[in-house]
């Protein structure tokens, strides 16, 4: 199904018809020297992800409920190809079409590889990876079963040089626990819903008391880490691991058999790619500073996958990276350096945990929203070797009451994984979404690809996701997709 | 370097753009019904009500229920930048309102002496008409207009507590309207 699209020009692009980002101006937005900026895609809704084909064909994913869960759209998956086919012909526009729709699924991240496409969904109680072929459009389950309906997202698919898939599931809770600080309306809807460990763990029994919102009055309620709103934990209590856990990472064959678990504790890892030093690095996003298990200054990080090096099947206990009770600094949640200035100070959860995996491969501002990455593997772009990794930017006040963490992320930042430095390579001119200053820059970069040629950096930005006091409001049609070429 | 690209928009071009205004109107209609349908009935019910407090509280809800009615020409102006609503829009929903407002005149005379029939009554149709604008909240969302929402949210909070009220007049009542009903 084509979709209805117009060719634009810089003078359209000033006056759309979207008061929410009104206009967009590839002059407000901030690359190195040398590179030009130009939009190629306005109007998307809720973009999420993108994975390009051999032949120069992008696929966009449109994540219908999103964040927050509504306005919930269309979750599409759409197919961009320049007119003619043949993105590197420089042809002026391209055509757009629907490729696929997964409602309810919830669609995420993608990738293309054996002639599939394959999709990430986060699903509704548990999420699953899809693949559809490229020739027949035929749609196939290859994973599912993820604990999910909660806050966190599936991570990837990506293919490694192994030839295998690998993907994540970020928590089910928040913070370790499932509470009501969630939007009201998941508990609702998902009343059974729970994180679930990668290995046995033990309980310490500190359940976190809150109210139960969604009674007829807000009864007093317990709950516990690793368990359904409302039920507490036990002092002593074992909790089986589980293959099929939350804030895990897998790797598994393309068609989803002998799937293995590599590591667990990783709360939201949304982006995943392979450097070209053959490691796995993951994506995820610190603790937040609310609620009744509220957790200060957990920096956002990207991690190094160590088992993702290890012998297909040899995995016998999955490393753990510290959810729900440590942060990026290696630091437990309870420690001074994290107790919070707003919501109650986290206690241990887990009375006996395994070593923990880290230190990340690079640590980054709390609360920047790190999200997809790419790695540059041409010379042609430079910066070759680096992992561009998108910061969707922070939902402070709603996830932080401190002013700093307010601006952290609206970037792309090019990390040296060898180092763990990093410099920004995409953002506004004054920190921050362009809708903060009116200007017609970024707002939220969600994921990011280079083209097949290595020409381009292809920047996929969400849309405006506006927070102020307790709101958090996401608007439609305001999705953009950047091309970075170097001059 | 790679060659120019033109931009290409999507579902953002004028034509599209007139659809979604469009039937966003027409839901702004029906939202209309609704909130006037409640509107008339907490008239109708006020001066019906026996109980002196019952009657109070029920009062206090109808200047809120007017407010919320005439905010509606503003949500017309705000999604579609017109001072008002198309002229055969408008003629339609005053005709449609007419219609709806005598329906709810014979559904509170019908029920003439039932103070709880009327506050059920009430807290359906404050349900139905909160709804109605919990769903122009998310076209506003979806069409990227941040002035509807911030015109909206305040009335579905409001009303959402109206609702709170509502229900707790109408099960404060219930023993006596169920078990203490007069026999006959």
């Amino acid at each position: 199904m084509t979709l209805p699209t117009v060719s634009a020009s810089a003078q359209t692009l000033r006056h759309l018809p979207t008061p929410a980002r009104p206009r967009l101006d590839p002059a407000d937005v901030e690359v190195p020297d040398g590179y030009d900026v130009e939009v190629v895609l306005a109007g998307l809704s809720m973009p999420t992800g993108m994975a390009f084909a051999d032949d120069g064909t992008l696929f966009l994913i449109e994540g219908g409920s999103t964040w927050p869960p509504r306005p919930y759209l269309p979750a599409r998956i759409l197919r961009y190809a320049p007119r003619g086919g043949d993105p590197r012909g420089g042809d002026p526009a391209g055509d757009l079409a629907v490729f696929g729709e997964e409602p309810p699924e919830r669609p995420r991240g993608a990738t293309v590889h054996g002639g599939y496409l394959y999709v990430a969904d986060k699903g509704d109680y548990h999420s699953s990876i899809v693949r559809y072929g490229l020739s027949t459009g035929e749609r196939t389950v290859v994973v599912d079963g993820l604990p999910d309906s909660g806050w966190h997202e599936p991570g990837g698919p990506v293919f490694g040089p192994d030839g295998l898939m690998y993907f994540a599931q970020g928590s089910v809770s928040r913070n370790g626990v499932v509470l009501p600080q969630d939007y009201g309306a998941d508990l609702a809807r998902h009343p059974a819903a729970h994180d679930a460990p990668g290995q046995d763990v033990v309980l310490t029994g500190d359940n976190v008391d809150t109210y139960d919102v969604t009674a007829q009055y807000p009864y007093p309620v317990e709950t516990g880490a690793f368990k359904p709103f409302g039920v507490p934990a036990n002092r002593t209590e074992r909790v089986a691991g589980a293959r099929k856990c939350s804030t895990g990472v897998w790797r598994a064959q393309p068609d989803g058999t002998g799937m293995e678990l590599l590591a667990w504790g990783v709360r939201n890892p949304y982006g995943m790619a392979f450097g070209e030093d053959g490691e796995l690095y993951v994506s995820d996003n610190g603790f937040a500073e609310a609620g009744e298990r509220a957790v200060a200054n957990d920096p956002d990080r990207i991690w190094r996958i160590r088992n993702a090096r290890t012998e297909p099947g040899s995995v016998r206990t999955p490393d753990w990276y510290g959810f729900p009770d440590i942060c990026a600094d290696g630091r437990p949640v309870w420690e001074q350096r994290h107790l919070p200035q707003r919501g109650r100070p986290a206690r241990r959860l887990i009375a006996e945990p395994p070593a923990w995996a880290g230190p990340p491969a690079y640590v980054e501002l709390p609360h920047s929203g790190m999200a997809n990455m790419d790695v540059c593997r041409s010379d042609l772009f430079g910066h070759r070797g680096r992992l561009f990794a998108c910061e969707w930017g922070s939902l402070a006040p709603l996830t932080s009451p401190r002013s700093q963490d307010v601006d952290h992320g609206f970037r792309v930042i090019g990390v040296d994984v060898a180092k763990g430095t990093a410099g920004d390579f995409l953002r506004n001119r004054h920190p921050g979404p362009a809708s903060a200053h009116g200007t017609g820059g970024i707002e939220r970069p969600v994921d990011c690809a280079f083209s097949p040629d290595g020409r381009s950096l292809y920047v996929l930005d969400f849309g405006v996701s506006h927070v102020d006091g307790g709101r958090h409001v996401s608007y439609g049609h305001t999705g953009v997709l950047w091309r970075i070429t170097r001059r | 370097m790679a060659s120019p690209m033109r931009p290409l928009v999507v579902e953002v071009d004028g034509r599209t753009w007139r659809g979604y205004v469009d039937r966003s109107a027409e839901w702004l209609e029906t939202a209309t019904l609704l909130q006037a349908t409640y509107r008339k009935l907490l008239e109708d019910t006020v001066e019906e009500v026996a109980d002196p407090r019952l009657r109070d509280r029920i009062g206090d809800l109808i200047e809120s229920a007017r407010r919320h009615e005439a905010l509606i020409n503003e949500l017309y102006v705000a999604f579609s930048e017109d001072e008002l609503p198309p002229s055969e829009v408008r003629a339609s929903m005053l005709a449609r309102t007419r219609e709806v407002v005598a329906r709810v005149e014979g559904l509170a005379a019908g029920a003439r002496g039932g103070d709880w029939r009327n506050v059920r009554e009430l807290t359906l149709t404050n349900l139905d008409s909160t709804n109605g604008f919990a769903v122009i909240e998310q076209l506003a969302l979806a069409m990227g207009l941040p002035a509807v929402v911030d015109l909206v949210q305040p009335v579905i909070a409001e009303k959402t507590r109206h609702q709170l009220a509502l229900r707790e007049y109408l099960l404060e009542a219930a023993p006596k309207a169920v078990l203490y009903r007069p026999d006959g």
